[in-house]
């Protein structure tokens, strides 16, 4: 359960912090939607899901 | 909009925040123990400035409001490793702040007051912010120019008041508020549902909004992420700065770890709480572009309420005024006692106690309450006008970032010592005040511009060293959190380990008393139920951690001192102990030693008392015997001297010699069935039917009945028994004899269930026993009527054996009757005594 925990936790810093500036260099993109808001909600979408399926049962 | 309507809505709310409080202590406790209601309780992160001053940052400011959620997400990943360790800490010790564990930590006296009273004066802004957004709302929403410190002032007396009444009822050494937690969970609902309906409504009445931005350039940055690595730094500042803020706030450590019930809450509230904050950050960048769309004009921070109005829905904007009068509700209060529990447990407690005033601790917890509120409302009105809410929260951020270094360190790292510590504390209190506190205070007027400027441009607070291009937050927290990690690690490795603090010891109920006296009696009965079983030194420890969850550890620490004296050092006390244990031991087998000398004393009277009554036994066969042998032995020299005796002579002597014969026989059968009696046989236990019994019984003695022109009568009840059938039969075989010996004309036999027991009667209509003989009727061969002196006797013995009992009853005529029970647990064997 540490181990798991720890990673996520390693792999959630990696997604919040990536230098997201050097990949989405501009404002819309997908339906007419901001790339980086899409990133940032979708990975942290993905954090809460796996925590999710990490933690839900004892 | 009306402000009769907005106080009327305001004060409605306010009441339902109370009436779901009080359902909290009373029939919600259920709830208040459920992992949803620990979860949405931990959402009182989500402050005012969630609520309406994230739209405002991103309207100005872009992605920027997001690290504030991202941090607390990172952090609850961390449980499994951060809160369990705290909650164990903290039910073991009753930590009810970070100050309570640097001072369990370290031991160092310095340390929880500096931590309190640093904490308190670094979230005053975070206070004020609140007052702010409230005071704000309300004047906007009643369109009015007034200042806003009218409404902020009594804003904070009405939230120190909900705190006061939730949060100060009694000192309890848990620090638990169930009303509390569940009005928090319910304001955090409210707080969700308000932001979500207010975007929902704006997306579905104006669309999308990123489309139109692409008219409006000087909104596009808003959509891009912070160019370079200024913007790089500040993001990742904030997402770390938010994580350590979610830890260290004393309001999440106190909705975290002292108002947790159960360690296992934290599995649901490590994703559920991340989603929460998802959820709630959802609609703010709309809002954000639709408001500088529509709204050019108008203030950021209030565009959660401007829109609304904007698209003509009143209630929707009332709604979502009472959703940010939650947010800053919740924050306030649960932080206003946080901050009162600090100021007590680490300022006032030693105070009072110097003053022996302790007994006043509770009404000092109420009035500090009110002194955070003022000082934060002092502190809007010096500085809050000047700062947007969200620049305000996060010179908060960093003020309780501070504690990180020594508590992690510190939980982490054995290497930590206090003098490091203090020392990173100390470093990080003032560059923080340096950089951050001191402008914020300049930038509104209240100090001179030097605060911003600083004695040597290389000593610029905003920009130390030199350091240009980063905004004052970002560049306060690395500063002050380098300089402070710096200090706890260095001096720490320059710095001796302090030897753990002496233990002590005491008596129960001097620590009882204690407790009393400072906790009330309810406290003592638990400490005393709870310590009942404790050596002295387990049992100073309990107290002390009952007393320093209500008055703080050091007060905790120095009340102790009156009643206990120091533990024996560890090799001393194992002696001791050693010793003590043996002693009991010692003590333990004397006492089993002398019980079973008792044992075998009372055994020997038994051995003693039957072996008299063996002789006396004897005694009384041989005299019995003795009478029939010798007529028998008289009439067979008789028959033998006179052969030429008359034939009717004849006869009537070899009747005499017959009967004396049976005599000899039946004394012979009941003398063996006395002997089988003492042997111990068991008992044959089946279950019998007792009226069956009874008619075999009467079967039985009909003939002899008969012989002597005797009427048997009976009145028999159907009763069923667990007993020895045989064992049975022969007593009422006695009993039977005995009456028909006796009777006149009549015997009669009965049986009736009475009190769960079976009820035997046998009566005659004889002479009756004399009075003088009633007290030896069950004794061995005391007869009255010629028999062997047993029948009676042996029939008690039966019957006390199959564990009944039988009595002479009074009357005309003999009536004897017994007992039997309907199911035997413990019967005697038989044996004799």
């Amino acid at each position: 359960m540490k181990e798991r925990s720890f990673a996520l936790f390693l792999l959630a810093l990696f997604l919040f912090l990536f230098p997201v500036s050097l990949v989405f260099p501009n404002p819309l993109g997908p339906w007419e939607l901001p790339p980086l808001y899409l990133y940032l909600y979708g990975s942290w979408g993905l954090v809460v899901l796996l925590a999710y399926l990490l933690f839900r049962r004892p | 909009m009306n402000p009769l309507l907005l106080l009327l809505s305001l004060f409605l709310y306010l009441g339902l925040l109370f009436l779901v409080a009080l359902l909290g202590e009373g029939r919600g406790r259920l709830w208040v123990q459920s992992p949803w209601a620990y979860t949405l309780s931990l959402a009182v992160y989500a402050t005012a400035w969630t609520f309406m001053g994230s739209v405002g940052r991103a309207a100005t400011e872009g992605a920027s409001f997001l690290p504030i959620y991202l941090g607390p997400t990172l952090a609850l990943l961390l449980w499994p490793f951060l809160h369990a360790k705290l909650l164990s800490l903290a039910r073991a010790h009753r930590l009810t702040s970070w100050a309570d564990f640097l001072y369990l930590r370290f031991g160092h006296g310095f340390l929880g007051p500096l931590a309190a009273a640093f904490l308190v004066v670094g979230l005053l802004p975070y206070l004020a912010l609140q007052l702010k957004a409230i005071a704000q709302a309300f004047l906007f929403l009643r369109g009015e120019e007034e200042p806003l410190t009218d409404i902020a002032l009594p804003t904070a007396l009405l939230l120190a008041l909900f705190a006061i009444l939730f949060g100060t009822r009694r000192l309890d050494p848990s620090e638990r508020h169930q009303g509390l937690v569940l009005a928090v969970a319910f304001e955090s609902l409210v707080k969700l549902l308000a932001l979500l309906l207010v975007g929902g409504v704006a997306l579905w009445r104006l669309g999308n909004p990123f489309p139109r931005v692409q008219d409006h350039p000087e909104l596009l940055p808003l959509l891009l992420p912070q160019e370079g690595l200024t913007g790089y730094l500040a993001w990742a500042s904030l997402v770390v700065l938010s994580g350590l803020a979610f830890l260290f706030l004393p309001r999440q450590f106190h909705v975290s770890v002292v108002e947790n019930t159960d360690p296992q809450h934290l599995r649901l509230a490590a994703w559920a709480f991340p989603l929460y904050l998802l959820l709630i950050t959802l609609p703010v960048l709309p809002l954000a572009l639709w408001g500088r769309l529509l709204l050019p004009g108008a203030n950021p921070d209030l565009y959660v309420l401007a829109l609304p109005l904007e698209l003509g829905s009143a209630p929707l904007a009332l709604f979502a005024f009472l959703g940010g009068v939650s947010a800053a509700t919740a924050m306030v209060v649960v932080e206003g006692l946080a901050l009162s529990i600090l100021i007590s447990n680490h300022l006032l407690s030693p105070l009072l106690l110097r003053f022996r005033a302790l007994g006043s601790l509770l009404l000092w917890r109420r009035i500090s309450i009110l002194a955070v509120m003022l000082l934060a409302y002092l502190y809007f009105r010096l500085a809050g006008e000047a700062y947007a809410l969200v620049a305000m929260g996060l010179i908060s951020f960093v003020a309780v970032a501070q504690l990180a270094p020594a508590a992690l360190l510190g939980l982490f790292w054995k290497g930590t010592t206090p003098q490091g510590a203090l020392a990173g504390l100390l470093g990080g209190i003032l560059l923080w005040a340096y950089t951050l506190f001191l402008p914020a205070l300049a930038r509104s007027g209240w100090l001179p511009p030097f605060f911003l400027e600083g004695p040597h441009p290389l000593l610029r607070p905003e920009g130390l060293l030199g350091i240009r291009g980063l905004d004052p937050v970002t560049h306060g927290f690395l500063a002050s959190l380098t300089l402070n990690l710096a200090l706890t690690l260095g001096v720490s490795l320059f710095t001796r380990r302090k030897a753990l603090p002496e233990e002590r010891t005491g008596e129960v109920e001097e620590l009882a008393a204690l407790l009393r006296r400072v906790l009330g009696p309810e406290a003592e009965e638990g400490f005393r139920r709870q310590a009942q079983a404790l050596p002295g030194r387990e049992a100073a420890g309990l107290a002390e951690t009952l007393l320093a969850g209500s008055v703080g550890p050091a007060t905790a620490k120095l009340l102790l001192l009156s009643v206990t004296r120091e533990a024996p050092p560890e090799a001393l006390r194992e002696e001791v102990e050693e010793a003590a244990r043996e002693s009991r031991e010692l003590r333990a087998y004397a006492q089993a030693l002398e019980e079973a000398r008792k044992e075998l004393a009372e055994a020997y009277e038994r051995l003693k008392a039957l072996d008299q009554a063996k002789d006396e036994l004897l005694a009384a066969v041989s005299h019995e015997l003795k009478t029939p042998l010798t007529a028998v032995r008289a009439l067979a020299e008789i028959l033998e001297a006179h052969p030429d005796l008359p034939e009717g002579e004849r006869g009537r002597f070899t009747a005499l010699l017959a009967k004396e014969t049976a005599r000899l026989s039946r004394l012979v059968e009941e003398v063996l069935a006395y002997t089988r009696l003492q042997a111990g046989v068991p008992l044959a236990r089946s279950p019998t039917d007792l009226r069956a019994l009874a008619e075999e019984a009467l079967a039985l003695v009909e003939p002899l009945a008969r012989e002597r022109g005797i009427t048997m009568e009976s009145h028999l009840a159907g009763v069923q028994a667990l007993t020895d059938r045989d064992r049975v039969l022969q007593v009422l075989l006695n009993l039977l004899h005995n009456a028909l010996r006796h009777a006149r004309s009549r015997v009669r036999l009965e049986l009736a269930l009475k009190d769960r027991e079976a009820l035997f009667r046998v009566v005659d209509d004889g002479p009756g026993v004399p009075p003088q003989a009633r007290a030896l009727v069950f004794e061995p061969f005391q007869s009255f009527s010629g028999g062997t002196g047993l029948g009676l006797f042996l029939a008690r013995r039966l019957v006390e054996s199959l564990g009944g009992r039988i009595w002479l009853e009074e009357g005309e005529g003999a009536s004897f009757a017994f007992t039997l029970p309907l199911e035997v647990a413990h019967e005697d064997p038989g044996g004799g005594r």
